[in-house]
Protein backbone atom coordinates (compact mmCIF):
# COMPACT_ATOMS: atom_id res chain seq x y z
CA UNK A 1 0.00 0.00 0.00
CA UNK A 2 0.99 3.57 -0.91
CA UNK A 3 1.15 5.74 2.60
CA UNK A 4 2.95 8.67 1.08
CA UNK A 5 2.43 10.06 -2.87
CA UNK A 6 4.33 13.00 -3.71
CA UNK A 7 2.77 14.28 -7.24
CA UNK A 8 4.68 16.70 -9.61
CA UNK A 9 5.36 18.77 -5.99
CA UNK A 10 6.39 22.44 -6.51
CA UNK A 11 6.78 24.70 -3.24
CA UNK A 12 8.36 28.46 -4.29
CA UNK A 13 9.44 30.92 -1.78
CA UNK A 14 9.60 34.81 -2.53
CA UNK A 15 13.11 35.96 -2.41
CA UNK A 16 14.64 37.90 -0.06
CA UNK A 17 11.32 39.94 0.86
CA UNK A 18 13.30 41.34 3.73
CA UNK A 19 12.03 42.43 7.22
CA UNK A 20 9.19 44.16 5.32
CA UNK A 21 7.67 47.66 6.88
CA UNK A 22 4.48 48.91 5.96
CA UNK A 23 6.12 52.01 4.09
CA UNK A 24 8.32 49.64 1.97
CA UNK A 25 4.99 47.79 0.92
CA UNK A 26 3.25 50.78 -0.29
CA UNK A 27 6.12 52.29 -1.72
CA UNK A 28 6.73 48.78 -3.83
CA UNK A 29 2.79 48.71 -4.52
CA UNK A 30 2.78 52.00 -6.19
CA UNK A 31 6.06 51.39 -8.52
CA UNK A 32 4.83 48.42 -9.57
CA UNK A 33 0.89 49.75 -10.82
CA UNK A 34 3.24 52.54 -12.76
CA UNK A 35 5.57 50.45 -14.30
CA UNK A 36 3.11 47.71 -14.08
CA UNK A 37 5.95 44.89 -13.75
CA UNK A 38 3.88 41.87 -14.49
CA UNK A 39 4.66 38.20 -12.50
CA UNK A 40 6.54 39.63 -9.40
CA UNK A 41 4.47 40.18 -6.73
CA UNK A 42 5.53 43.25 -4.92
CA UNK A 43 8.44 43.21 -7.05
CA UNK A 44 10.40 40.54 -5.35
CA UNK A 45 11.75 37.11 -7.37
CA UNK A 46 10.33 33.58 -6.53
CA UNK A 47 12.79 30.86 -6.17
CA UNK A 48 11.00 27.33 -6.75
CA UNK A 49 12.70 26.02 -3.52
CA UNK A 50 11.17 22.76 -4.83
CA UNK A 51 9.94 21.59 -8.30
CA UNK A 52 8.16 18.85 -9.70
CA UNK A 53 8.83 15.87 -7.11
CA UNK A 54 7.41 12.86 -7.87
CA UNK A 55 7.99 9.58 -5.83
CA UNK A 56 5.87 6.78 -3.84
CA UNK A 57 6.70 5.41 -0.28
CA UNK A 58 4.82 1.81 0.27
CA UNK A 59 3.92 1.11 3.88
CA UNK A 60 6.59 -0.01 6.24
CA UNK A 61 9.51 1.25 3.97
CA UNK A 62 12.26 3.17 4.95
CA UNK A 63 13.18 5.81 2.64
CA UNK A 64 16.65 7.86 2.30
CA UNK A 65 16.65 11.56 1.35
CA UNK A 66 20.40 12.67 0.59
CA UNK A 67 21.37 16.00 -0.87
CA UNK A 68 23.52 19.18 -0.56
CA UNK A 69 22.52 21.81 2.22
CA UNK A 70 19.51 24.02 -0.06
CA UNK A 71 18.91 20.95 -1.77
CA UNK A 72 15.26 20.87 -0.41
CA UNK A 73 15.76 18.01 2.01
CA UNK A 74 13.94 19.43 5.13
CA UNK A 75 11.46 21.99 3.13
CA UNK A 76 10.36 18.09 1.31
CA UNK A 77 10.05 16.95 5.11
CA UNK A 78 7.81 20.10 5.63
CA UNK A 79 5.74 19.20 2.98
CA UNK A 80 5.18 15.88 4.16
CA UNK A 81 4.16 17.04 7.60
CA UNK A 82 1.86 19.23 6.37
CA UNK A 83 3.48 22.21 7.56
CA UNK A 84 3.88 23.96 4.26
CA UNK A 85 1.06 23.19 1.57
CA UNK A 86 2.20 22.82 -1.95
CA UNK A 87 1.86 25.40 -4.66
CA UNK A 88 1.52 22.57 -7.62
CA UNK A 89 0.94 18.95 -7.74
CA UNK A 90 -0.15 17.21 -5.01
CA UNK A 91 0.27 15.26 -1.78
CA UNK A 92 -1.61 12.36 -0.59
CA UNK A 93 -0.85 10.83 2.74
CA UNK A 94 -2.45 7.49 4.99
CA UNK A 95 -2.23 7.76 8.26
CA UNK A 96 -0.51 9.81 10.79
CA UNK A 97 2.86 11.72 10.78
CA UNK A 98 4.79 12.61 12.42
CA UNK A 99 8.47 15.28 11.85
CA UNK A 100 10.97 15.24 13.80
CA UNK A 101 13.61 17.85 13.64
CA UNK A 102 16.23 19.26 15.83
CA UNK A 103 15.63 22.06 18.54
CA UNK A 104 11.97 22.85 17.58
CA UNK A 105 8.69 22.66 19.05
CA UNK A 106 9.55 22.72 22.59
CA UNK A 107 9.17 25.74 25.08
CA UNK A 108 11.90 26.62 27.07
CA UNK A 109 10.44 27.71 29.92
CA UNK A 110 8.33 24.53 30.69
CA UNK A 111 9.90 21.12 31.70
CA UNK A 112 10.34 18.36 29.97
CA UNK A 113 7.33 16.58 31.12
CA UNK A 114 5.34 19.56 30.51
CA UNK A 115 7.01 19.41 26.80
CA UNK A 116 6.24 16.13 26.86
CA UNK A 117 2.24 16.59 27.50
CA UNK A 118 2.43 19.70 25.09
CA UNK A 119 3.70 17.47 22.11
CA UNK A 120 1.50 14.82 22.66
CA UNK A 121 -1.32 17.29 22.58
CA UNK A 122 -0.04 18.50 19.02
CA UNK A 123 -0.67 14.81 17.66
CA UNK A 124 -4.28 14.64 18.75
CA UNK A 125 -3.19 12.87 22.12
CA UNK A 126 -4.94 13.35 25.16
CA UNK A 127 -3.29 13.55 28.87
CA UNK A 128 -4.56 9.96 29.58
CA UNK A 129 -2.34 8.78 26.41
CA UNK A 130 0.34 10.12 27.12
CA UNK A 131 0.38 9.33 31.29
CA UNK A 132 0.38 5.31 29.55
CA UNK A 133 3.53 6.05 27.68
CA UNK A 134 5.13 8.09 29.54
CA UNK A 135 7.24 5.95 31.91
CA UNK A 136 9.11 4.27 28.53
CA UNK A 137 9.34 7.93 27.25
CA UNK A 138 11.31 8.84 30.53
CA UNK A 139 13.28 5.68 30.25
CA UNK A 140 14.25 5.70 26.40
CA UNK A 141 15.42 9.41 27.06
CA UNK A 142 17.19 8.34 30.46
CA UNK A 143 16.01 11.89 31.63
CA UNK A 144 14.73 10.54 35.00
CA UNK A 145 16.29 13.41 37.24
CA UNK A 146 16.13 15.97 34.80
CA UNK A 147 12.81 15.47 33.47
CA UNK A 148 10.90 18.11 36.08
CA UNK A 149 13.55 20.99 34.87
CA UNK A 150 13.18 23.38 32.74
CA UNK A 151 13.46 22.35 28.80
CA UNK A 152 16.23 25.86 28.62
CA UNK A 153 18.60 23.97 30.73
CA UNK A 154 18.80 20.67 28.53
CA UNK A 155 21.99 20.15 26.39
CA UNK A 156 21.26 19.94 22.26
CA UNK A 157 21.87 15.92 22.89
CA UNK A 158 19.34 15.60 26.01
CA UNK A 159 16.59 17.40 23.71
CA UNK A 160 17.30 15.29 20.61
CA UNK A 161 16.80 12.43 23.05
CA UNK A 162 13.84 13.82 24.25
CA UNK A 163 12.02 14.36 21.30
CA UNK A 164 13.37 10.86 19.51
CA UNK A 165 11.50 9.36 22.47
CA UNK A 166 8.20 11.48 22.34
CA UNK A 167 8.20 10.17 18.05
CA UNK A 168 9.07 6.42 18.75
CA UNK A 169 6.63 6.29 21.95
CA UNK A 170 3.38 8.35 20.03
CA UNK A 171 3.57 6.00 16.97
CA UNK A 172 3.04 7.12 14.35
CA UNK A 173 2.39 5.43 11.05
CA UNK A 174 4.82 7.58 9.01
CA UNK A 175 8.13 8.95 11.08
CA UNK A 176 9.54 11.77 9.10
CA UNK A 177 13.02 12.54 10.55
CA UNK A 178 15.53 14.84 9.80
CA UNK A 179 19.27 14.97 10.95
CA UNK A 180 18.13 13.73 14.35
CA UNK A 181 20.77 11.27 15.12
CA UNK A 182 23.52 13.77 14.59
CA UNK A 183 23.80 14.99 17.89
CA UNK A 184 23.67 11.67 20.54
CA UNK A 185 26.46 9.98 21.59
CA UNK A 186 27.43 6.43 19.72
CA UNK A 187 25.30 4.85 22.92
CA UNK A 188 22.40 6.31 21.58
CA UNK A 189 22.65 6.39 18.28
CA UNK A 190 23.05 2.58 18.41
CA UNK A 191 19.64 2.61 20.55
CA UNK A 192 18.27 4.83 18.30
CA UNK A 193 18.60 2.73 15.05
CA UNK A 194 17.67 -0.32 16.64
CA UNK A 195 13.99 1.25 17.29
CA UNK A 196 14.01 2.12 14.01
CA UNK A 197 14.66 -1.40 13.07
CA UNK A 198 11.55 -2.28 15.54
CA UNK A 199 9.25 0.37 13.75
CA UNK A 200 9.81 -1.16 10.45
CA UNK A 201 9.17 -4.24 11.71
CA UNK A 202 5.50 -3.41 12.99
CA UNK A 203 5.32 -2.01 9.16
CA UNK A 204 5.52 1.72 9.98
CA UNK A 205 7.30 3.56 7.53
CA UNK A 206 10.29 6.31 8.00
CA UNK A 207 11.57 8.96 5.91
CA UNK A 208 15.28 9.72 6.92
CA UNK A 209 17.08 12.69 6.03
CA UNK A 210 20.47 12.41 6.91
CA UNK A 211 24.00 12.94 5.83
CA UNK A 212 25.75 10.30 7.34
CA UNK A 213 25.67 7.66 4.30
CA UNK A 214 26.84 5.09 6.48
CA UNK A 215 23.69 5.44 8.53
CA UNK A 216 21.58 6.24 5.05
CA UNK A 217 23.00 2.32 3.87
CA UNK A 218 21.86 1.05 7.36
CA UNK A 219 18.43 2.05 7.69
CA UNK A 220 17.40 2.48 4.40
CA UNK A 221 17.06 0.51 0.97
CA UNK A 222 15.91 3.14 -1.28
CA UNK A 223 17.19 6.70 -1.31
CA UNK A 224 16.52 9.84 -3.26
CA UNK A 225 19.33 12.08 -3.69
CA UNK A 226 17.93 15.81 -3.97
CA UNK A 227 20.11 18.68 -5.58
CA UNK A 228 18.32 22.16 -6.89
CA UNK A 229 14.83 21.27 -5.33
CA UNK A 230 14.39 18.35 -8.19
CA UNK A 231 14.92 14.60 -7.79
CA UNK A 232 18.28 13.46 -9.74
CA UNK A 233 18.95 10.08 -8.30
CA UNK A 234 16.71 7.24 -6.90
CA UNK A 235 17.16 4.13 -6.70
CA UNK A 236 19.21 1.55 -4.42
CA UNK A 237 20.55 2.76 -1.07
CA UNK A 238 24.37 1.89 -1.49
CA UNK A 239 24.20 3.35 -5.37
CA UNK A 240 22.43 6.44 -4.44
CA UNK A 241 25.28 7.07 -2.14
CA UNK A 242 27.80 6.54 -4.43
CA UNK A 243 26.26 8.92 -6.67
CA UNK A 244 25.68 11.47 -4.25
CA UNK A 245 29.49 11.27 -3.38
CA UNK A 246 30.40 11.02 -7.17
CA UNK A 247 28.57 14.31 -7.56
CA UNK A 248 30.02 15.87 -4.62
CA UNK A 249 34.01 15.07 -5.49
CA UNK A 250 32.90 16.82 -8.65
CA UNK A 251 32.37 19.60 -7.61
CA UNK A 252 35.55 20.46 -5.10
CA UNK B 1 -14.43 27.79 5.66
CA UNK B 2 -17.26 26.23 8.36
CA UNK B 3 -15.49 22.79 7.85
CA UNK B 4 -12.62 24.17 8.88
CA UNK B 5 -13.92 25.83 11.24
CA UNK B 6 -15.42 22.29 12.51
CA UNK B 7 -11.96 20.63 12.43
CA UNK B 8 -10.45 22.48 15.74
CA UNK B 9 -12.96 20.24 17.52
CA UNK B 10 -10.51 17.60 17.01
CA UNK B 11 -7.67 19.51 18.43
CA UNK B 12 -8.99 20.41 21.43
CA UNK B 13 -6.63 18.57 23.29
CA UNK B 14 -3.80 20.82 21.50
CA UNK B 15 -6.32 24.24 22.88
CA UNK B 16 -6.09 22.41 26.01
CA UNK B 17 -2.69 21.99 26.58
CA UNK B 18 -2.37 25.76 24.86
CA UNK B 19 -3.95 27.12 27.07
CA UNK B 20 -2.29 25.29 30.62
CA UNK B 21 0.91 25.89 28.62
CA UNK B 22 0.21 30.32 28.02
CA UNK B 23 -1.13 30.22 32.32
CA UNK B 24 2.07 28.59 33.38
CA UNK B 25 4.30 30.15 31.47
CA UNK B 26 2.71 33.75 32.51
CA UNK B 27 3.57 33.22 36.10
CA UNK B 28 5.89 30.81 35.99
CA UNK B 29 9.08 32.77 37.30
CA UNK B 30 6.80 34.97 39.84
CA UNK B 31 7.02 34.54 43.55
CA UNK B 32 3.61 34.74 43.72
CA UNK B 33 2.22 33.05 40.59
CA UNK B 34 -1.37 32.55 39.62
CA UNK B 35 -2.07 35.39 42.90
CA UNK B 36 -1.32 38.17 40.31
CA UNK B 37 -4.16 37.15 38.78
CA UNK B 38 -6.43 38.79 41.18
CA UNK B 39 -3.99 41.22 42.57
CA UNK B 40 -3.62 42.22 38.84
CA UNK B 41 -6.92 44.16 38.61
CA UNK B 42 -6.62 45.41 42.14
CA UNK B 43 -3.68 46.93 41.54
CA UNK B 44 -4.78 48.95 38.50
CA UNK B 45 -7.77 49.84 40.30
CA UNK B 46 -5.78 51.12 43.15
CA UNK B 47 -3.84 53.28 41.06
CA UNK B 48 -7.01 54.79 39.03
CA UNK B 49 -8.87 55.38 42.23
CA UNK B 50 -5.67 57.25 43.39
CA UNK B 51 -5.68 59.29 39.90
CA UNK B 52 -9.04 60.05 39.32
CA UNK B 53 -10.79 59.18 42.57
CA UNK B 54 -9.05 60.79 44.63
CA UNK B 55 -7.01 64.11 42.40
CA UNK B 56 -9.47 64.26 39.87
CA UNK B 57 -12.49 63.61 41.96
CA UNK B 58 -15.00 61.91 40.04
CA UNK B 59 -18.20 62.05 40.72
CA UNK B 60 -19.80 58.64 40.14
CA UNK B 61 -21.33 56.68 42.40
CA UNK B 62 -19.29 53.89 43.85
CA UNK B 63 -16.54 54.82 41.85
CA UNK B 64 -14.11 51.55 42.82
CA UNK B 65 -16.72 49.59 41.51
CA UNK B 66 -17.94 51.48 38.54
CA UNK B 67 -14.07 51.52 37.74
CA UNK B 68 -12.89 47.62 38.08
CA UNK B 69 -16.46 46.24 36.21
CA UNK B 70 -14.54 48.59 33.18
CA UNK B 71 -10.78 47.91 33.67
CA UNK B 72 -12.04 44.27 33.53
CA UNK B 73 -13.40 43.80 30.39
CA UNK B 74 -10.96 45.92 29.24
CA UNK B 75 -7.66 44.44 30.44
CA UNK B 76 -9.07 41.27 28.69
CA UNK B 77 -9.33 43.08 25.63
CA UNK B 78 -6.47 44.64 25.26
CA UNK B 79 -4.43 42.04 26.45
CA UNK B 80 -5.84 39.21 23.86
CA UNK B 81 -4.82 41.81 21.52
CA UNK B 82 -1.47 42.74 22.98
CA UNK B 83 -0.81 39.11 22.95
CA UNK B 84 -2.19 38.05 20.22
CA UNK B 85 -0.72 40.40 17.65
CA UNK B 86 3.00 38.16 17.75
CA UNK B 87 1.14 34.67 18.98
CA UNK B 88 2.12 33.40 15.18
CA UNK B 89 5.88 34.48 15.44
CA UNK B 90 6.14 33.72 19.21
CA UNK B 91 5.20 30.38 17.79
CA UNK B 92 7.30 29.44 14.71
CA UNK B 93 9.08 26.92 16.27
CA UNK B 94 5.81 24.67 17.06
CA UNK B 95 4.53 25.88 13.64
CA UNK B 96 7.19 25.01 10.93
CA UNK B 97 7.13 21.63 13.27
CA UNK B 98 3.96 19.98 13.18
CA UNK B 99 0.31 21.13 10.99
CA UNK B 100 -2.37 22.20 13.25
CA UNK B 101 -4.67 24.87 12.15
CA UNK B 102 -2.71 27.88 12.90
CA UNK B 103 -5.80 29.87 14.61
CA UNK B 104 -5.67 28.09 17.44
CA UNK B 105 -2.77 30.72 18.63
CA UNK B 106 -5.12 33.48 18.80
CA UNK B 107 -7.46 31.38 19.80
CA UNK B 108 -5.78 30.13 22.80
CA UNK B 109 -4.75 33.71 23.52
CA UNK B 110 -8.41 34.74 24.16
CA UNK B 111 -9.05 31.56 25.60
CA UNK B 112 -6.34 32.00 28.60
CA UNK B 113 -7.19 36.05 29.00
CA UNK B 114 -10.47 34.78 29.34
CA UNK B 115 -9.98 32.41 32.70
CA UNK B 116 -7.82 35.44 33.81
CA UNK B 117 -11.29 37.53 32.93
CA UNK B 118 -12.89 35.09 34.83
CA UNK B 119 -10.85 35.61 38.28
CA UNK B 120 -10.80 39.13 37.44
CA UNK B 121 -14.59 38.88 37.60
CA UNK B 122 -14.87 37.26 41.30
CA UNK B 123 -12.89 40.05 42.41
CA UNK B 124 -15.51 42.27 40.96
CA UNK B 125 -18.40 41.08 42.25
CA UNK B 126 -16.55 39.87 45.51
CA UNK B 127 -16.67 44.09 45.73
CA UNK B 128 -19.51 44.38 44.83
CA UNK B 129 -21.24 42.24 47.48
CA UNK B 130 -18.77 43.86 50.05
CA UNK B 131 -20.90 47.22 48.91
CA UNK B 132 -24.25 45.36 49.47
CA UNK B 133 -24.81 46.44 45.69
CA UNK B 134 -25.15 42.09 44.48
CA UNK B 135 -23.62 39.55 46.18
CA UNK B 136 -25.47 36.49 44.15
CA UNK B 137 -23.24 36.91 40.99
CA UNK B 138 -19.96 35.87 43.69
CA UNK B 139 -20.99 32.92 44.63
CA UNK B 140 -22.20 31.70 41.03
CA UNK B 141 -18.82 32.76 39.57
CA UNK B 142 -16.41 31.24 41.89
CA UNK B 143 -18.43 27.64 41.25
CA UNK B 144 -17.65 28.22 37.41
CA UNK B 145 -14.48 29.63 37.51
CA UNK B 146 -12.92 26.91 40.04
CA UNK B 147 -14.94 24.34 37.75
CA UNK B 148 -12.79 25.42 35.09
CA UNK B 149 -10.00 25.83 36.49
CA UNK B 150 -9.90 22.53 37.74
CA UNK B 151 -10.95 21.19 34.57
CA UNK B 152 -7.76 22.83 32.52
CA UNK B 153 -5.73 21.71 35.54
CA UNK B 154 -6.66 17.96 34.14
CA UNK B 155 -8.11 16.77 37.44
CA UNK B 156 -11.31 14.76 36.71
CA UNK B 157 -14.34 16.27 36.54
CA UNK B 158 -16.12 15.83 39.45
CA UNK B 159 -19.56 14.14 38.93
CA UNK B 160 -21.10 17.03 41.70
CA UNK B 161 -19.48 20.42 39.62
CA UNK B 162 -22.45 20.09 37.27
CA UNK B 163 -25.26 19.33 39.16
CA UNK B 164 -24.25 21.60 41.81
CA UNK B 165 -24.04 24.66 39.88
CA UNK B 166 -27.01 24.31 37.91
CA UNK B 167 -28.88 23.87 41.45
CA UNK B 168 -26.77 27.23 42.79
CA UNK B 169 -28.35 29.03 39.26
CA UNK B 170 -31.72 27.54 39.49
CA UNK B 171 -31.89 28.41 43.48
CA UNK B 172 -30.24 31.92 42.80
CA UNK B 173 -32.64 32.58 40.16
CA UNK B 174 -35.23 31.65 42.46
CA UNK B 175 -33.97 33.78 45.67
CA UNK B 176 -33.62 37.07 43.59
CA UNK B 177 -36.11 37.31 40.25
CA UNK B 178 -33.69 39.82 38.33
CA UNK B 179 -30.76 37.79 38.90
CA UNK B 180 -31.84 35.11 35.61
CA UNK B 181 -31.61 38.18 33.62
CA UNK B 182 -28.36 39.45 34.86
CA UNK B 183 -26.61 36.32 34.28
CA UNK B 184 -27.90 36.05 30.74
CA UNK B 185 -26.79 39.71 29.98
CA UNK B 186 -23.47 38.64 31.95
CA UNK B 187 -23.04 35.95 29.39
CA UNK B 188 -23.82 37.97 26.32
CA UNK B 189 -21.67 40.44 27.11
CA UNK B 190 -18.82 38.14 27.51
CA UNK B 191 -19.85 36.41 24.30
CA UNK B 192 -19.31 39.72 22.21
CA UNK B 193 -16.64 40.87 23.94
CA UNK B 194 -14.66 37.61 23.13
CA UNK B 195 -16.17 37.21 19.89
CA UNK B 196 -15.15 40.79 18.51
CA UNK B 197 -11.37 40.22 20.37
CA UNK B 198 -11.16 36.76 18.60
CA UNK B 199 -11.55 38.67 15.26
CA UNK B 200 -8.90 41.55 15.58
CA UNK B 201 -6.91 39.34 17.11
CA UNK B 202 -6.73 37.15 14.34
CA UNK B 203 -6.14 39.65 11.58
CA UNK B 204 -3.49 41.39 13.38
CA UNK B 205 -1.85 38.05 14.39
CA UNK B 206 -1.83 37.28 10.62
CA UNK B 207 -0.93 41.03 9.62
CA UNK B 208 1.99 41.12 11.93
CA UNK B 209 3.60 38.45 10.36
CA UNK B 210 4.12 40.77 6.80
CA UNK B 211 4.51 43.89 8.46
CA UNK B 212 6.47 43.79 12.21
CA UNK B 213 5.11 47.40 12.19
CA UNK B 214 1.51 45.94 13.38
CA UNK B 215 2.63 45.60 16.89
CA UNK B 216 3.24 49.25 17.66
CA UNK B 217 -0.10 50.78 15.70
CA UNK B 218 -1.67 47.94 17.66
CA UNK B 219 -0.28 49.95 20.42
CA UNK B 220 -1.14 53.39 19.72
CA UNK B 221 -4.86 51.93 19.13
CA UNK B 222 -5.21 50.27 22.38
CA UNK B 223 -4.24 53.28 23.94
CA UNK B 224 -6.55 56.04 22.02
CA UNK B 225 -8.94 52.64 22.68
CA UNK B 226 -8.62 53.06 26.22
CA UNK B 227 -9.77 56.82 26.22
CA UNK B 228 -12.32 56.70 23.98
CA UNK B 229 -13.88 53.80 25.71
CA UNK B 230 -15.98 54.63 29.36
CA UNK B 231 -13.70 53.03 31.24
CA UNK B 232 -12.69 55.97 33.79
CA UNK B 233 -15.62 57.94 32.79
CA UNK B 234 -18.91 57.55 32.68
CA UNK B 235 -21.44 58.02 29.80
CA UNK B 236 -23.83 59.20 32.00
CA UNK B 237 -22.07 62.16 33.43
CA UNK B 238 -23.84 65.44 33.00
CA UNK B 239 -22.14 67.59 30.37
CA UNK B 240 -21.81 64.00 28.05
CA UNK B 241 -25.54 63.04 27.98
CA UNK B 242 -26.91 66.62 26.96
CA UNK B 243 -24.70 66.37 23.71
CA UNK B 244 -25.16 64.11 20.08
CA UNK B 245 -21.68 63.14 21.45
CA UNK B 246 -23.08 60.53 23.45
CA UNK B 247 -24.70 58.74 20.87
CA UNK B 248 -21.76 58.27 18.86
CA UNK B 249 -19.31 57.07 21.82
CA UNK B 250 -22.44 54.61 22.00
CA UNK B 251 -21.67 53.75 18.18
CA UNK B 252 -18.56 51.33 19.63
CA UNK B 253 -19.57 48.09 20.14
CA UNK B 254 -17.19 48.13 23.13
CA UNK B 255 -18.82 51.31 24.93
CA UNK B 256 -21.76 49.02 24.96
CA UNK B 257 -20.20 45.77 26.26
CA UNK B 258 -18.68 47.89 28.96
CA UNK B 259 -22.04 49.23 29.57
CA UNK B 260 -23.70 45.98 30.05
CA UNK B 261 -20.76 45.10 32.36
CA UNK B 262 -21.67 47.94 34.70
CA UNK B 263 -25.65 46.62 33.87
CA UNK B 264 -24.68 43.46 35.62
CA UNK B 265 -22.45 44.68 38.53
CA UNK B 266 -23.97 48.13 39.28
CA UNK B 267 -27.70 48.04 38.17
CA UNK B 268 -27.41 50.69 35.49
CA UNK B 269 -29.88 50.76 33.21
CA UNK B 270 -29.85 48.52 30.42
CA UNK B 271 -28.59 49.11 26.72
CA UNK B 272 -31.42 49.73 24.97
CA UNK B 273 -32.51 46.42 22.03
CA UNK B 274 -31.49 48.37 19.29
CA UNK B 275 -27.84 48.80 21.09
CA UNK B 276 -27.40 44.90 22.10
CA UNK B 277 -28.39 43.24 18.52
CA UNK B 278 -26.21 45.57 16.72
CA UNK B 279 -23.30 45.12 18.99
CA UNK B 280 -24.09 41.08 19.03
CA UNK B 281 -23.94 41.40 15.22
CA UNK B 282 -20.95 43.53 15.21
CA UNK B 283 -19.27 41.01 17.61
CA UNK B 284 -19.70 37.97 15.35
CA UNK B 285 -19.34 39.48 11.96
CA UNK B 286 -16.10 40.33 13.51
CA UNK B 287 -14.89 37.00 14.01
CA UNK B 288 -16.13 35.44 10.92
CA UNK B 289 -14.57 38.20 8.87
CA UNK B 290 -11.30 37.86 11.14
CA UNK B 291 -11.60 34.04 10.15
CA UNK B 292 -11.99 34.66 7.08
CA UNK B 293 -8.53 36.85 5.96
CA UNK B 294 -6.98 34.66 8.37
CA UNK B 295 -7.37 31.22 6.39
CA UNK B 296 -7.64 32.84 3.58
CA UNK B 297 -3.63 33.83 4.16
CA UNK B 298 -2.49 30.73 6.17
CA UNK B 299 -0.83 29.62 3.30
CA UNK B 300 1.73 32.60 2.25
CA UNK B 301 2.05 33.58 6.27
CA UNK B 302 3.49 29.49 7.02
CA UNK B 303 5.97 30.27 4.56
CA UNK B 304 6.76 33.87 5.89
CA UNK B 305 6.99 33.00 9.56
Amino acid sequence: MIVLDVNKVGLRFRLNPGITTLRETVIRFIKNRKTGAPGSVNGSRTFWALRDVTFQVHQGEAIGIVGRNGAGKSTLLKLLAGVYRPDEGEIRRVGTISLLQLGTGFHPELSGRENTYLSGAFLGFTKKDIDERFESIVGFSELHQFIDEPIKCYSSGMIARLGFAIAINIQPDILLIDEVLAVGDQNFKEKCQRELEKIRASHRTIVFVSHAMQQVIEICERTLCFDQGGIVFEGNSREAAAFYQDSLRSLQ
Amino acid sequence: MLRSCAQLINYKELIKALIVRDLKTRYKRSFLGYLWALLDPLLMMGVFILVFGTILQSTVDYYPIFLLSGLVPWSFFSGTIQQSVDSITRNRGLIEKVYCPREVFPLTVVLSNGVNMAFSLVVLFALTSFYRIRFAMLFTLLVVSLAILSRLLGRQRQRWQLPATGAAVVGLCLYQPDFGPLLLLLGFAVFCLSSLALGLALVFACLNVFFADVTYIVQVLLRLGFFLCPIFWALESGRLSDTHLHYYLLANPLAVILQMFRSVALGYPWPGVGYLLLTGTVSIVSAGLGYFIFKRSEDIMVKRI
